[in-house]
């Protein structure tokens, strides 16, 4: 019988689950307001929030350990004041992932935000709903298919982490061998092809289903977008007349 | 008991400059400019969405903005109902839903307006579970109306409720702002850039010119004044006349409306849509002044119905166009080609007899 690495799979899934929950309450906030205000410094915000995206993933994981590391200048007064490593442990893996899915995620509920007609929102407004009310009756529930999209996509993009993941999280069997590493590692074994083969056969389904969840909201979005009550949507405020 | 709405605001924009100083009591007041008029500008000062950089703007006693007291309420709190153009109803709320979305941000339970009244007033109870997606234009602008008179508002805005519906829906949604204005006793501020729409609503006009009031009243009296004619060409200004209904032959199809003395009749056509009309009615009758005749002497034997004596009391010369205003009672205006004022030889003071056609009046029971 093979030895399959049930635990890569498990531990990949909480790497992702965690990462998911982590990032999308923050994506949601800094989304809505990429996507509503505008301030000095937005492009500038906008590409470091989007660096992860392009950079090498390793790039990501070195600067990482630069910041977080027990010598990098969170990382040494996080350890001196609570004597709690960061780098090479589960949590690292989690940052790692974060930070490298936070691109997609906020792209995402940015694109939501942006597709949630603010003419509502000034509707809403002049009906006695506060800005809170409004972002969380209106904004929130009509851009929510392309915010869950959001989710799955960072979901996706954690559970196939692997630059950013050895080298600020490392390789440690059981707690930060997610199912990428795991991969990496039977690959490294001669004779252990099958093992590998199954690994990333779970790899594919899980990223298929992820993707295909998240192309399942972005169309039932655009389907809700498409019957929105104004009667010309195209009639956008002119705000002098 | 209403309050007035006072506005005092100036603002400078790039190209645009912006100030005006009116009070607005209780009933409809029509908007009337051109695009880039400065119209809309004005519903956003009074519901916030705007800041002006200088003025005070109150409904009563409550402040809503003083730029001397430092005072700008936010949009939310300013008890302002505002009914957009386009409608804007929640695409993802179901029309009760859309119409209760207010009511629970009103704080004050006195004077809180009914929702099953508001329902049976709009006539939209057969849509209360249907999405905005599911239902007509001029139904959507119907729930858009009852939604803003829920918050309890003490200023109603209607910001060009008409533009987006063709001539049959407007139709369907006019006679409810009428009802409303009546039900509500507030101020309501119509903005619209098609004047027999706001005439179809209210004779109390504001005219707005390049960001700022140029003229506010009665929609004769800017006639008789001249300001009407800074925003609109002659040619396209309208009768509007109030009569009683005395009348009715089912025969003919015709209803006799009387009033300001014997000889002033109207006859009007009985159609499907003013059936309703009784004995006792009041109705709105429109017709356009180039649809009227002028003769000096009475006609008779000829297949228009109506004729009006009166005598002219204004002329008005627009290039090759000539507006005659005539007493009849009440003011009618009769357009005539400046070639026919000069044959004919009109003056003031001269009595003179209108003629029009039956089927050239419009009507509206009021």
């Amino acid at each position: 019988m093979y030895s399959i690495d049930y635990n890569a799979i498990w531990l990949s899934l909480k790497v992702a689950v965690y990462t998911s929950v982590i990032a999308l309450p923050l994506a949601v906030v800094i989304g809505y307001i990429l996507a509503r205000k505008e301030f000095k410094g937005k492009i500038l915000l906008e590409a470091i929030l989007h660096l992860p995206m392009v950079m090498p993933p390793v790039t990501t994981g070195y600067l990482l350990l630069i910041v977080f590391g027990v010598n990098g200048f969170i990382g040494k007064w996080l350890f001196e004041l609570t004597g709690i490593k960061l780098a090479f442990s589960f949590a690292a893996a989690v940052i790692a992932s974060v930070v490298v899915s936070f691109p997609l995620i906020i792209r995402s509920v940015k694109v939501a935000m942006e597709m949630v007609d603010a003419n509502l929102e000034e509707a809403s407004k002049s009906l006695g709903a506060s800005p809170v009310q409004t972002f969380i009756n209106i904004t929130l529930p009509l851009a929510w298919p392309g915010i869950l999209g959001g989710f799955v996509l960072a979901f996706a993009r954690s559970l196939g982490e692997f630059g950013a993941t050895i080298t600020f999280a490392g390789n440690i069997a059981g707690e930060t061998r997610t199912l990428p590493l795991a991969i990496y590692s039977k690959m490294q074994v001669p004779g252990q092809e099958s093992e590998t083969f199954i690994l990333v056969a779970f790899s594919v389904g899980i990223s298929l289903v992820a993707i295909v969840l998240s192309e399942y909201f972005y169309r039932k979005k655009k389907k809700q977008a498409g019957s929105s009550g104004t009667i010309k949507s195209s009639l956008k405020k002119y705000p002098f007349k | 008991m209403s309050s007035d709405l006072h506005i005092q605001a100036s603002l400078e924009l790039p190209g645009f400059s912006f100030e005006v100083n009116e009070v607005f009591s209780s009933g409809i007041t029509g908007l009337f400019g051109h695009s880039g008029a400065g119209k809309s500008t004005f519903l956003q000062c009074i519901s916030g969405v705007v800041s002006p950089h200088q003025g005070e703007i109150s409904i009563g006693e409550h402040k809503l903005f003083s730029s001397s007291k430092g005072i700008n309420v936010p949009t939310y709190k300013r008890k302002v109902g505002y009914v957009f153009q386009d409608g804007r109803l929640f695409p993802h709320y179901t029309v009760e839903k859309n119409l209760k979305y207010g009511t629970r941000f009103v704080k004050d339970k006195k004077g809180k307006v009914d929702f099953n009244q508001v329902v049976e007033m709009l006539e939209i109870s057969n849509l209360l579970h249907k999405k905005p997606s599911d239902i007509s234009g001029g139904e959507r602008q119907r729930v858009a109306i009852g939604r803003a008179l829920l918050t309890s508002p003490e200023v109603l805005l209607l910001d060009e409720p008409f533009s987006a519906l063709d001539q049959k829906l407007r139709k369907q949604v006019i006679p409810f702002i009428s009802k409303v204005a009546e039900f509500l006793d507030i101020p309501v501020l119509l903005v619209s850039h098609d004047l027999p729409d706001i005439l179809k609503l209210t004779d109390r006009l504001c005219l707005v010119k390049g960001g700022n009031v140029i003229s506010h009243g009665n929609y004769e009296d800017l006639i008789l004044d001249t300001s009407l004619f800074n925003i609109l060409p002659v040619s396209e200004t309208l009768n509007v006349i109030k009569l009683e209904v005395k009348h009715i032959s089912q025969e003919d199809g015709i209803i006799t409306l009387n009033g300001f003395g014997a000889n002033r009749k109207l006859n009007i056509l009985l159609e499907t849509e003013t059936r309703k009309y009784k004995k006792g009615d009041l109705a709105k009758v429109f017709l356009k002044p180039d649809d009227i005749i002028l003769s000096s002497k009475l006609v008779e034997d000829i297949s228009f119905r109506n004729s009006l004596k009166g005598s002219i009391v204004k002329v008005i010369f627009d290039e090759a166009r000539v507006l005659v205003v005539v007493d009849c009672g009440f003011i009618i205006l009769a357009e005539v080609s400046k070639a026919s004022f000069i044959q004919m030889g009109l003056y003031n003071g001269q009595v003179i007899y209108c003629n029009f056609k039956t089927l050239a009046l419009d009507s509206m029971r009021i």
